[in-house]
């Protein structure tokens, strides 16, 4: 039970020390709902200048944390002036955190490579998606590696990419981008056809 | 204090106590001595305001009810004060000043502090802002009291349940696959399971 003006940068946003740069973010905008103006919550029980203040020092946090050595370096200072913090770092000394597939995709945008990395989290391999919805590995990898020019006919190709998305327990519509991006790729190589390039 | 003895010696397997809004001891008491204290806000102001005071008059109470000592009492009587001249604002600075009074009372509140985890539900929802609402309830409470809120649940804004009402009808029978119903057995399943809403699930923009 620490005031704020003790807590470290984790304490501050209130995530774990094995939070993802996705979970920082969160929190920061979190943050700035909770005790920026306009917010309802935070009036009751702190004067503006505490609010003022808890902001500066989460921005302060976020600055550091945002940037993978800084926050390297500042888990390092934790650990050495309270070595009781050790076990409970633990994680962010060894892998780095693991994204959810939401965050990959956020991160990285709607596109094949992304996919192929959401397929991994989920300890799937092509052969085991081709077993699953019939769709042969070739077109998967199509997919993945963002082949256009290799897809299937559209009356396929919809269905097929909608049963690869499904089969990574992925919602459809949350994909539609990538859909899109290869309806875009189609229309330039319509019109660069048409005009004869 | 016999009602809630005899309370707890009904042979049922869920009790509920609806409480209302006020802070008598009695609804403080009963509030304290539940398995799981559950808090309704609204996402209004004067809502929250009710919540937070209540929350003050829970600790505040659990605090007079642990401490023996008399001085100790008395520092949370004036603690209790807003106006109080001793500058104790916040919780943090009486358990500081109980320290110094008597250092075993001091872990005793601080032991109460961290045993203290109500669960909050937000009734009425009408926007993600508004479920937005019980994270930052949760940071404020985190911040100012010391204490873990769980954010259980909201409940969506729905016209099925005036219309219940109006019909004097319970909500689950008579709309039972409206928003509100399935946004409180979420909350059921939540209660049972102990878990929280996900942030990340329900805030992803």
């Amino acid at each position: 039970m620490k005031r704020f003006t003790d807590q470290n940068y984790y304490e501050l946003l209130d995530i774990p020390y094995d939070a993802t740069q996705a979970q920082v973010e969160s929190a920061h905008a979190l943050a700035w709902k909770t005790y920026g103006p306009g917010s309802l919550t935070a009036y009751p029980l702190f004067s503006t200048e505490e609010q003022v203040l808890l902001l500066k020092k989460i921005d302060d946090a976020c600055l550091v944390l945002r940037d993978i050595p800084r926050r390297k370096e500042y888990n390092e200072s934790l650990t050495q002036a309270d070595s009781s913090m050790i076990p409970r770092m633990k994680e962010t000394k060894s892998s780095p955190p693991r994204l959810s597939p939401e965050e990959i995709l956020k991160t990285e945008g709607i596109t094949g490579a992304a996919l192929s990395k959401v397929r991994e989290l989920r300890g799937l391999t092509l052969s085991e998606i081709a077993d699953k919805t019939r769709i042969s590995v070739t077109y998967l990898i199509c997919i993945e590696k963002e082949q256009f020019e290799k897809f299937p006919p559209d009356t396929y190709l919809r269905s097929y990419f909608t049963q690869y998305v499904r089969a990574l327990s992925l919602d459809p519509k949350q994909v539609e981008d990538y859909l899109n991006a290869y309806d875009r790729w189609k229309e330039k190589k319509e019109s660069s056809r048409r005009s004869g390039i | 204090m016999r009602l809630i003895r005899q309370i707890q010696e009904l042979n049922y397997e869920y009790i509920i106590l609806d409480l209302g809004a006020g802070t008598s001891f009695t609804a403080l008491d009963f509030f304290l001595t539940a398995d799981t204290g559950i808090l309704n806000v609204l996402p209004e102001p004067t809502s929250i305001e009710n919540v937070y005071r209540f929350i003050k008059s829970v600790f505040f109470r659990s605090f007079k009810k642990i401490a023996r000592a008399p001085e100790v009492r008395e520092i949370i009587k004036i603690a209790m004060d807003e106006k109080n001249e001793r500058g104790i604002r916040t919780p943090h600075d009486l358990i500081e000043h109980v320290e110094t009074l008597d250092k075993t009372a001091g872990q005793r509140l601080k032991d109460a502090v961290n045993a203290f985890s109500p669960k909050l539900i937000v009734n009425q929802v009408r926007s993600k802002d508004d479920i937005a609402l019980g994270f930052s309830m949760r940071s404020s409470c985190s911040k100012y009291f010391g204490i873990k809120i769980h954010y259980t649940g909201y409940i969506e804004y729905d016209d099925a349940v005036w219309k219940a009402t109006k019909k004097r009808r319970p909500l689950f029978l008579e709309y039972p696959s409206c928003s509100a119903s399935r946004s409180i057995e979420k909350i059921l399943s939540n209660l049972l399971k102990k878990e929280e809403i996900n942030f990340d699930l329900v805030l992803r923009p």
